[in-house]
């Protein structure tokens, strides 16, 4: 690291980590964080969170990033004859939903694992809110140890060797790469240095993470105003479905036959083929579009009379002749 | 392109959710199924959680069952009376079915439920399809079949007989409330249930064809209507993003299928479509059979 560089990024730490240090707070670490707030909006992918960091005296340094603890459950599989089903469910009442572990150099390299334990710079160290009755885990699994793999293989858990940089001594910076489904809430960032093995320096600083915008007032919305937001919801799928398929209608050369309808019985019928001879003439209806709907049906029924055994379909081929004379209708007026 | 899912939780591919949408309005077009069956498993396999994958589906269906409802009322193809016997039947299994799920996916026994009833449904309409569209295909006439299955019809010995006018049916009220009753468990389940409900009327009801189905439309667009509104207020479950993307999908790939409707031969449509049927189906029985490379999973905990 350059002078200037130092220079800069010296004052600057001092300046941000100076408002938010503790009063029990150890002097002999200072530590700030880029943003306090991140927010997910409705194209999130995941965001950097940035560490500053100065210290009196050069060592290690690691960092713990834990999210609120909320409620997790952990189930297990059983087979029941041919197949594998869910055997049962542990439920924890609080455990952290992330744990990251960030570091200049291996954690193996910094301090004994007695000595990591110590400061909770382990995952298991963090879950002691999970039972390890054997009971609940007949093959003997350490249900702490199954536990922390099954969030690392979410990348909610991680360890991040390398990741912390140590500028010129006593400077340093980490990136924290969070990824897309972070839980919402508070998150504290507690920073150890460590020399020869023992841990000589703490401080602790937090961000929080939360929705905002347009996502954060649906998500508000769809929990807190659930009824509400339910029927709303619901009348805006209706009018969606029922615009878009007045909207998108096509004006075909050749025309179509189409269900746009949800179901109808066409797996169990065919009369696909007999659209070619369907004998609509776009004559049935009036040119300025007037009493369509009542022609439409008394037409419709009509050609249904000619077709009565075309079979199940039949019906979706009404429903599409409907479409087939409005185009032809809209044809005529444009 | 990427969308963050404020309901799941996760962000997804734009893209992907409007192919998806687009699939299933262009499978709707093509062979006249909902599709809700398929749309349910295809977003379970992109990770998006059991419980919001059948919570959004009925917000895709009753979106896309509306215009085709709309169009069947206009015509006159909808015996009101039916419909709404049909739909008290639906909506108390339904509505029933919602707090089912919420206990289901409490004790951690959903996921194996929503497996195993797909498995029976994807399993049973597959290959029904398969046996009917290689038999057309062979050219063996399904009027024969409809013949010999209407010849049960509605039985006149139980008690509620009621004139139903549009239908031109005298039926027992008992049956239109039954069938309703397992089309409302369908339907919460993430199925739709229309698949069922346009053949079981024209067969076993012996309603006219376009009344089955313009009745069966109305059916959807409410039951589907009411299973959203619930599936939002008791189990959060509905995704909004995810089922507007999914609606606008599905618009345009019916439009799509429409147009391909005159080209392609109903029959290899059918074939295809039992086809993916009975791979769906086949995907969730390998899920259930093979040995897990994990004994353990990391449940959903509602809020």
């Amino acid at each position: 690291m350059s002078t200037w560089q130092r220079l800069l990024l010296g004052p600057l730490v001092f300046g941000i980590g100076l408002c938010s240090i503790p009063a029990h707070a150890n002097p002999a670490m200072v530590l700030a964080v880029r943003h306090h707030q991140l927010g997910i909006t409705t194209g999130f992918t995941g965001v950097k969170e940035f560490l500053f960091g100065n210290t009196v005296q050069a060592g290690d340094i690691v960092v713990r990033v834990t999210s609120t603890n909320g409620p997790a459950a952990l189930s297990r599989k059983e087979q029941v004859g041919p197949f594998w089903l869910n055997g049962g469910e542990v439920h924890v009442a609080k455990v952290p939903q992330l744990i990251y572990l960030l570091s200049n150099r291996p954690l193996a390299d910094i301090a004994s694992r007695a000595e990591l334990k110590r400061y909770g710079l382990t995952f298991r160290s963090n879950l002691a809110s999970i039972p390890t009755d054997t009971r609940l885990a007949p093959g003997g699994d350490n249900l702490r140890k199954v536990f922390a793999r099954l969030k690392e293989n979410d990348g909610l858990y991680r360890k991040i060797a390398g990741d912390v940089r140590i500028h010129d001594g006593t400077l340093f910076s980490a990136t924290i790469p969070l990824p897309a489904a972070v839980p919402i809430g508070t998150y504290r960032v507690d920073t150890f240095e460590f020399r020869n093995g023992k841990m000589i320096a703490q401080q602790t600083g937090s961000f929080r993470v939360h929705e905002v915008g347009f996502e954060r007032w649906v998500s508000r919305a769809a929990v807190h105003d659930s009824g509400a937001f339910g029927v709303l919801f619901t009348l805006l799928a209706v009018a969606l479905g029922l615009g878009l398929s007045v909207s998108l209608r096509p004006r075909p050369r050749q025309p179509a036959l189409a269900t746009t309808g949800g179901a109808s019985a066409a797996a169990l019928g065919s009369a696909r083929g007999i659209a070619p001879q369907m004998p609509f003439r776009s004559g049935l209806l009036k040119p300025d579009g007037t009493a369509l709907s009542s022609r439409l049906a008394r037409s419709a029924r009509n050609c249904a009379d000619i077709f009565p055994a075309a079979g199940l379909a039949q019906g979706g081929d009404i429903e599409g002749a409907v479409q087939l004379m409005e185009q032809s209708g809209q044809q005529k007026q444009a | 392109m990427t969308l963050f899912l404020p309901i799941a939780h996760m962000d997804v591919n734009l893209l992907l959710i409007l192919a998806f949408g687009l699939s299933i309005g262009l499978l709707s077009a093509l062979t006249g199924v909902g599709g809700g069956f398929l749309l349910t498993p295809l977003l379970m396999m992109i990770g998006i959680p059991p419980v919001v994958a059948v919570g959004t589906t009925p917000a895709l269906i009753a979106g896309s069952a509306a215009a085709g409802s709309y169009t069947h009322w206009r015509l006159g193809n909808l015996d009101l009376r039916l419909g709404l016997a049909l739909l008290a039947g639906s909506l108390s299994t339904a509505i029933g079915s919602i707090f089912v799920i919420r206990v289901l996916q409490q004790g951690g026994h959903f996921d194996t439920v929503v497996a195993f009833t797909y498995i029976a449904i994807l399993g049973t309409v597959g290959t029904i399809t398969l046996v009917e569209s290689t038999r057309s295909m062979l050219g063996v006439s399904a009027a024969g079949a409809a013949q010999a299955s209407a010849a049960g019809g509605p039985s006149g010995w139980l008690p509620g007989q009621m004139d139903f006018k549009v239908a031109q049916q005298r039926m027992s009220l008992l049956l239109p409330l039954l069938l309703g009753a397992i089309i409302g468990v369908l339907n919460a389940f993430g199925m739709g249930g229309g698949f069922l409900a346009v053949p079981a009327m024209i067969y076993l009801l012996r309603v006219p064809t376009k009344v089955a189905i313009g009745t069966s439309l109305l059916l959807m667009v409410a039951t589907s209507s009411v299973v959203t509104v619930m599936q939002a207020d008791v189990n959060r479950a509905v995704d909004p993003f995810l089922a507007l993307t999914l609606i606008i999908g599905s618009a345009a790939g019916a439009q799509w299928g429409a147009r391909l409707t005159s080209v392609l031969p109903a029959e290899r449509l059918r074939l295809i479509l039992a086809v993916i049927l009975l791979a769906v189906a086949a995907k969730f029985v390998i899920g259930l059979v093979t040995t897990p490379a994990s004994l353990y999973g990391l449940a959903g905990v509602g809020s």
